[in-house]
């Protein structure tokens, strides 16, 4: 299939290499280490995983790949503020998909329909309180998870931003 | 989605309402499309009083009020015949609609409603007109009405290479921060001078993709378009709106070649730009009201009277309740391969597989939808070879293979030596003169022995959905334990895969043999392949549609088939009416829809969705589809038959369907808005 909904479908090769270049901008990004790609072009799956010296050094890594046009400009690079002293991990807030997604064509919009989103965060020290109780809480207080519809998301019935207090 | 619906019932009313009396209409001979629809017949098939309230529904939520509240009483008669026309030139493209106006009063309210508010109808010395859009143009008088829509594009020149340096923009050191000291390469990368002519192909680029990928977002093609403009101008980005902001400090006087000062403040240069934008805009409207106007005093002043072109209706029936005719010959040529056919000496390929003409006969019958589009090329000699083409000879024993449970077919009886022939008068066209091409049509007859080839294959062949079959699929899902640590799982599921045959006859049964043997040996395809007596099976586990694969031939038939039980001809009843039928046509095809909407049941599982689906699965039909050779056309008649249809007739059938499914749709809307 070369087109879906109008949509141009990339090739492996380009798919590859897009996330190729994006790795090594990320694996000479400061602070961004283990930097490794995975594959699966059964399911699509693709992975982009790194360690971290500071969290900040991600949204370093994302405006390199915002500089360099693997991403485009409309995405988001400014995600997360750490500050050790105080204790506080901070997701930031990001501007909103929703009025890009109501422009979207009706077959557009039903790609969306059953797309789920899930984020992860885990810590070495356990959580004292968070602002956004959408958040679960692991029982070691350790990690917490946030997952729903993508929709829920977009239409902002849910939100990310969160104000994590550390121990 | 309120638009797309609108968009729908507006083709439908403009289907409808405009129409033209009994002078045809002037037709310019770069018309690409011509439609006429037979008013009086459809007049009959339309039932207003459904089709009234279902679009005062569509309409509801628009905040203007509508002059008239009956779409049936538009001051337009809808018992003549309708007259649509599109032409493209380089520049521009136009659809044009005649009508005929009945009731004027009426008329008028209909125009005043459509018309932009404050907009004044202006005065002609034989005529009234307006504009309804920037692209859109009205003209009447008490009996006759035009609709003109424009799109004109501007000519773009090649962009001169201009003879200045770029300005160079040192970016501090600074912005480089982030990067790693070991790594030159990148540090270099961030630290290249801001080049605005790259910026301004980069920016070209993402307008092509907004133009492939978002059709809607036309907003952000013309930021962009206006960004360009800046750069163009200033060569820098307007303040605020810079992408690499975020890792550059500001830029000192000694690095940068154009001072603060010599830049204007950016309200100023924003100001700027959008005068020329709306300059732009200005002109272009200008250009498309000049030539809607010059078209209109024309049409009015000539009492209606055209050079009606006789080819376009040559394949007309007077019977038919929509008929159309196209020719793409010139659209393609000049437009989609021009460039590709200069450069590689082909045009003349190009050109003859579209130097046809095509016409359409639609009739909306009480139980199906029949359609009728006869195919005749301009080069006679390029027809006749093509009618030779579509009549082969018939193969009862590919029939054979269909059985009453399969869920459609499609079979062609098409002489396969033929197809050279007409081959080689695409390639040549009329253009004897060209050398080169005779040179190439010369070496394809010596290379190619076109008697073994056909009988390899000499044009009898049938494909046949014999069902869907379920069958278990692995995927990879991701879980999480309570510390949220994240787990990779398989799972399995069903899905619907198509269990087919595919045969074709053959006259040399044992080259096909030495291929498939020779398939087993080869050291990839091999590894998959087995044989078992004359039976070769092909099984790849890991695939997630067709796993596995049979094919052999017998009896001068080489099949290809998903189940070794579908080689058993005895199983096939050879009773289905419409597989015998088969043999009869050069094409022929069957398909019964609601029998693949059944295989997908399981798989819609959003109740909302499910509302549509059951419903279309109750009320879809089957189609029919036969080629053949006509005395001077290929004919194609195609045969939509209804199911359970409780409508009038056809056309309100396809009214009735797409009531339904809008009115599902506004609801899935609502639930995630």
């Amino acid at each position: 299939m070369e087109n879906f909904n109008g949509r141009k479908i990339p090739k492996k090769a380009e798919i590859q290499s897009k996330i190729n270049e994006a790795a090594s901008i990320f694996k000479n990004t400061k602070g961004l280490s283990q930097v490794n790609v995975s594959y699966d072009f059964d399911n699509y799956i693709i992975k982009l995983s790194c360690n971290f010296q500071n969290i900040e050094n991600i949204n370093t890594g994302l405006n390199n790949l915002k500089a360099k046009k693997i991403i485009v400009k409309s995405v988001p690079t400014h995600l997360y503020s750490n500050s050790t002293e105080k204790k506080v991990f901070n997701r930031l807030h990001i501007n909103t998909y929703k009025n890009d997604y109501n422009q979207l064509s009706k077959a557009d919009k039903e790609v969306f329909n059953n797309a789920k989103y899930t984020s992860v965060i885990q810590f070495e020290n356990a959580i004292k309180s968070q602002t956004n109780a959408e958040y679960a809480l692991a029982p070691s207080k350790k990690a917490l998870k946030i997952e729903g519809n993508i929709l829920d998301f977009i239409l902002q019935k849910k939100f990310l931003q969160n104000t994590i207090y550390l121990y | 989605m309120n638009h797309l619906y609108k968009l729908v019932s507006a083709a439908l009313l403009f289907f409808h309402f405009f129409v033209l009396a009994q002078n045809p209409v002037q037709k310019p001979s770069n018309t690409f499309f011509y439609m006429e629809v037979n008013g009086k017949q459809l007049d009959k098939k339309i039932n207003w009083e459904k089709i009234n309230p279902f679009l005062h529904e569509i309409e509801k939520n628009d905040k203007k009020k509508m002059n008239w509240n009956d779409y049936s009483k538009t001051g337009i008669d809808y018992t003549a015949t309708q007259y649509h026309h599109a032409v493209r030139n380089d520049s521009v493209t136009s659809y044009t609609v005649h009508f005929t106006i009945n009731n004027i009063k009426q008329f008028l309210d209909f125009m005043n409603s459509y018309k932009k508010d404050g907009q004044v109808i202006g005065q002609k010395n034989n005529y009234s007109y307006v504009d309804i859009n920037d692209k859109t143009f009205v003209a009447w008088n008490k009996q006759k009405a035009v609709l003109k829509h424009i799109y004109y594009k501007k000519l773009l020149k090649e962009e001169a290479v201009e003879a200045d340096s770029a300005v160079a923009v040192s970016v501090d050191s600074a912005a480089a921060k982030g990067y790693n000291d070991e790594l030159p390469n990148e540090e270099t990368a961030v630290k290249k001078p801001f080049n605005y002519k790259e910026e301004i192909q980069y920016l070209k680029e993402e307008i092509d993709y907004f133009k492939n990928n978002i059709k809607q977002n036309q907003k952000e093609i013309a930021e962009l378009r206006k960004t360009i403009k800046h750069l163009e101008k200033y060569r820098k980005y307007p303040k605020g709106k810079d992408p690499y902001q975020e890792e550059e400090k500001p830029e000192t006087d000694e690095n940068s070649t154009e001072s603060e000062e010599a830049q204007p403040p950016a309200e100023e240069e924003d100001a700027d730009l959008q005068k020329e934008l709306e300059a732009e805009k200005i002109e272009n409207f200008k250009i498309v009201r000049s030539l809607s106007e010059k078209y209109f005093d024309q049409y009015f002043s000539n009492e209606y009277k055209t050079d009606i072109n006789a080819r376009m209706l040559s394949g007309k029936d007077a019977n038919a309740d929509v008929f159309i005719y196209s020719n793409f010959q010139n659209l393609f040529k000049n437009e989609m391969y021009g460039k590709l056919s200069s450069l590689y000496k082909v045009q003349n390929m190009f050109a003859e597989a579209y130097n046809s003409d095509s016409f359409y006969n639609i009739y909306f019958d009480q139980d199906k939808v029949k359609l009728i589009h006869d195919y005749q090329h301009r080069n006679a000699e390029m027809q006749k070879n093509l009618a030779k083409l579509y009549k082969g000879k018939r193969n009862r024993k590919l029939a054979s293979l269909v059985h009453d449970q399969s869920i459609g077919f499609m079979s062609i009886n098409i002489n396969s030596r033929q197809y050279f022939d007409a081959l080689y008068d695409m390639f040549k066209g009329d253009d004897d003169e060209n050398q080169e091409i005779g040179m190439f049509i010369e070496t394809m007859k010596i290379v190619l022995d076109e008697k073994a080839i056909s009988e390899l294959a000499p044009g009898n062949g049938i494909f046949i959905l014999n069902d869907f079959k379920k069958k278990k699929v692995t995927y990879t899902d991701y879980e999480y334990d309570a510390e949220h640590n994240e787990k990779e799982v398989e799972k399995t599921k069903e899905v619907s895969v198509p269990d087919f045959t595919f045969a074709f006859a053959t006259k040399n049964e044992s080259y096909w043999l030495r291929v498939f043997d020779a398939m087993l040996r080869h050291k990839y395809f091999g590894k998959n392949l087995t044989k078992y007596g004359n039976i070769y099976s092909f099984k790849d586990e890991k695939s997630k549609s067709v796993d596995k694969m049979f094919f052999t031939v017998k009896d001068e038939i080489v099949y290809f088939t998903t189940s070794i039980e579908n080689l058993n001809t005895e199983k096939s009843t050879g009773t289905v009416k419409n597989a015998k039928e088969s043999t009869k046509h050069a094409l022929y095809g069957e398909i019964d829809f609601q029998k693949i909407f059944q295989q997908f049941e399981e798989e819609v599982k959003d109740s909302k969705d499910k509302k549509s689906f059951d419903y279309v699965k109750k009320n879809i039909g089957t189609i029919i589809y036969k080629t053949d050779a006509k005395d001077e056309s290929i004919q194609t008649e195609m045969i939509y038959k209804l199911r359970n249809s409780e409508s009038e007739n056809s056309l309100m059938c396809f009214f009735d369907m797409f009531k339904e499914l809008y009115k599902e749709e506004m609801k899935k809307e609502e639930k995630f808005q």
